[in-house]
């Protein structure tokens, strides 16, 4: 039955010159994400993509429906069947009637046709088409006075279209909604600070719908952290890894940084002090790995280290700019993507990625710059972070396609 | 060079104990309740084991009842015997030390309309029986108190409590959680007049998803799993015949049921080393206690922290305190003592095997120090 899938996509259309490397990049990404899920070819002309199948299908896997819909760059898509240009009415309302039959809706049910004919050479117009098409299906369910199935124009249960093309007539009855955004690897790359945590996952997942390729980069305190912490963020970064491509996740050791900071600075400011120390790592790393950005998945208010106040006198030290994808965010909307995207099971894992012996009291939620440049310069941090730089462990992530 | 110091959380399979689970796996995969050779064969290997361990436990082998392991024994003994004596009372005295797989079910039970009494443990752990036996009533039916405390090896004096509680009221029967006590420890429930004991193989070096009820009578228990009608309509499913013949292997080769002093040679030796070079670390596990595990509190360091720093170093112990989000999980059993905070929050657990050495021991010890050198 189904012999392809039409692919919508949306800002990228708006590319000028510039649109072949966007529909590249959607191409390249379409290749890697259905490569053990899908045999096709695609057809980029007339503002979509058609994959088309090396075989006829008579279902289209929810795994292959399910992976299209976090493809970004993807406004919608349709299974779709594909008719010879110069097939007459009588077969378009056969294969349309069996389309709505194997959508097999609950009647009584409401349906409309709508056809959309850009080959003029087509003899009948689209409003013909669809009162025809339409006609014969009506005809077909409703057996004697009994109407179990009326047109409804404008909110019908089920809309069947028909593309009439030079190329080929296409019949669809469901169509999906994409993820949108632009294609993975359209744009350049950033630095994901990635802890155990439910944003900052989310926070990459919404700078890779831009394009955005990202690394991942991550902090930690053993031995006052687990290994069984270090396995969540594996896993947290093989989650993004499958929309992201592969990529590099950077491990950094940053126990000794801490235990100085606990040691020397006033306590309520050592967690805004741990964080430009993060953020003064994450730049060098981002610098040397030509990274555009840096992202982290920080909400204002959310937490101490998350007030404007906060976020202001942290993100005063890094070198590059700071992307905060989830900053006006509610919890509950983060926590609902993050349950989309797959990261949620991983995130509320019970291993923390910061021990509460060093969970200061009561940390300050309005860390002044200058109180906090004060209190920093009792630590002389440059050989903490050149030793931790050079110790920073570099693992191969693989995303599962 | 990895050691592994974990052995009251699991202990490695003995390879013959291995070897008998693999060969009955490939030979011997008769259901035991087939009436044809391969069955008869297979039943023959489930009367075996019985009988071996039987006789390590000096009684006799229709007092060997299998189940899937040490939890599903403690909830066979406490529901199946709480229901069928709930026509003579519903009053049930435990202590406040015993492993989840026992305390997990009091809510259940209450519920249901038992009552329940927990018992403390003095400062050291130990559960004194006039404790318990005070708190018997005339519907008491049953009694639950651990044998080898898992988490501090404290040794409760069972076989007082229940010769005591059985002259005071006749009505009540007596179980014990032994789970700890193979290989470590001298382990006789019948002598003892314990009813009903708990096991659980792969703490002795056997399979895991294999243990055992020890019963005295059949009529001690109401079944909690139906079906063909198994283990003497008591549990019923088809035997896990390999589990069971490798759990009986490995009960075979422990050595003869006594105080293992092997083990309390690298124990004693552990603890005078720390009492000499690492005095800060205070040791929770009392005198009278089993020799494999020796429980220990850094005040301070919350006990996972020192856990994760021996896993760097191939070592591996465990923790019953852990970070939770800004706060320190403690330990019920710790708490129980009446221990300090600063104790109950920071305690490690170091559990022995008769794999282990003295020179692991040895290493153990340098690494720790180095560790806590580094952690405090």
């Amino acid at each position: 039955m189904y012999k392809l899938i039409i692919i919508r996509y949306g800002e990228m259309g708006l590319k000028g010159h510039n649109f072949s490397k966007f529909a590249d990049a959607l191409e390249d990404d379409l290749n890697r994400r259905l490569k053990n899920k899908l045999d096709f070819k695609v057809d980029r002309t007339f503002g979509r993509f058609f994959l088309y199948f090396e075989e006829e299908k008579a279902e289209i896997s929810q795994e292959v429906i399910e992976t299209l819909k976090t493809v970004p760059g993807i406004v919608s898509f349709s299974p779709a069947v594909n008719l010879e240009p110069e097939s007459d009415i009588q077969n378009l309302s056969q294969t349309a009637f069996k389309l709505f039959q194997k959508k097999n809706p609950v009647l009584p049910s409401t349906f409309r046709v709508r056809t959309n004919r850009a080959n003029k050479g087509f003899p009948l117009e689209s409003p013909q088409v669809s009162r025809k098409v339409g006609g014969y299906i009506h005809e077909k369910i409703n057996q004697g006075d009994n109407e179990q199935l009326t047109v409804d124009l404008d909110n019908p249960d089920t809309t069947i279209e028909l593309d009439i093309r030079k190329s080929g007539i296409y019949l669809f009855i469901d169509t999906y909604s994409g993820t949108g955004g632009l294609p993975v690897g359209s744009a350049e790359s950033a630095l994901l600070l990635l802890s155990g945590g439910i944003d900052s996952p989310v926070a990459g997942w919404e700078i890779i719908r831009r394009g955005v390729k990202l690394n991942f980069i991550h902090f930690h305190t053993p031995p006052y952290t687990g290994e069984r912490n270090l396995e969540k963020v594996r896993e947290l970064a093989k989650t993004l890894a499958k929309y992201n491509g592969d990529t590099d996740l950077y491990i950094v050791n940053i126990t000794n940084l801490q235990k100085e900071i606990h040691k020397n600075c006033h306590d309520d400011y050592s967690i805004t002090i741990l964080r430009r120390m993060m953020l003064r790592i994450a730049s060098r790393l981002g610098l040397k790995l030509n990274a555009q950005a840096l992202i982290t998945g920080d909400s204002v208010g959310q937490v101490a280290s998350q007030t404007l106040a906060s976020l202001r006198t942290i993100g005063d030290v890094a070198e590059l700019p700071l992307l905060r994808p989830l900053i006006t965010r509610d919890k509950d909307d983060i926590i609902k993507e993050a349950k989309e995207i797959g990261t949620y099971e991983t995130s509320t894992l019970p291993f923390e990625d910061c021990c509460s012996l060093f969970l200061p009291d009561s940390p300050i939620t309005r860390p002044r710059l200058k109180r906090t440049e004060q209190t920093e310069s009792n630590l002389d941090f440059q050989p903490f972070i050149e030793e931790v730089f050079a110790n920073i462990e570099k693992e191969r992530i693989q995303g599962e396609v | 060079m990895e050691i592994y110091f974990d052995n009251a959380a699991t202990t490695k399979v003995s390879k013959a104990a291995a070897e008998t689970a693999y060969k009955i796996m490939i030979e011997i995969y008769g259901n035991p309740s087939s009436i044809h050779n391969k069955g008869i064969e297979a039943e023959k290997i489930l009367k075996d084991s019985r009988k071996v361990i039987a006789n390590y436990l000096k009684t006799n082998p229709e007092k060997i009842l299998f189940t899937s392991g040490g939890t599903e024994a403690n909830n066979l003994a406490i529901q199946g015997a709480a229901s069928i004596r709930s026509g003579r009372g519903n009053h049930i005295i435990s202590s406040q030390i015993e492993h989840p797989s026992i305390y997990e079910q009091f809510d259940k039970l209450k519920n249901s309309g038992y009552e329940i009494t927990l018992v403390n443990p003095d400062s050291s752990g130990i559960i004194n029986p006039k404790d318990v036996i005070s708190e018997i009533r005339d519907d008491t039916i049953l009694i639950s108190i651990m044998y080898v405390n898992n988490i501090t090896g404290a040794i409760q004096p069972i076989d007082k409590i229940s010769e005591k509680a059985k002259k005071i009221n006749s009505n009540i029967v007596f179980h014990s959680d032994m789970i700890q006590a193979p290989g470590k420890v001298e382990t006789l429930p019948e002598k003892w007049e314990i009813d009903l004991a708990s096991f659980s193989g792969h703490k002795f070096h056997g399979p895991k998803g294999t243990g055992f009820l020890y019963l005295n009578e059949d009529h001690y228990v109401e079944p909690l799993i139906f079906g063909g009608g198994q283990e003497r309509e008591l549990r019923s499913g088809t035997e896990n015949l390999p589990g069971i013949a490798g759990m009986a292997e490995a009960i075979n080769n422990l050595n003869n049921n006594k105080f293992n002093s092997y083990i309390n040679k690298i124990k004693s030796h552990i603890i005078s080393r720390i009492k000499v070079e690492i005095p800060e670390l205070i040791i929770n596990t009392p005198e009278n206690s089993a020799p494999h595990i020796i429980n220990l509190s850094l005040p301070g360091l919350p006990g996972e922290v020192v856990v994760n720093a021996l896993n760097h170093r191939d070592i591996y112990i465990s923790s019953s305190s852990a970070c939770v989000g800004s706060n320190i999980k403690t330990d019920h059993v710790l708490e129980a003592m009446g221990l300090d905070d600063n104790i109950t929050s920071s305690s490690i657990r170091i559990s022995l095997s008769s794999f282990n050495n003295k020179e692991e021991a040895n290493k153990f010890i340098d690494i720790l120090k180095e560790e806590i050198n580094f952690l405090l």
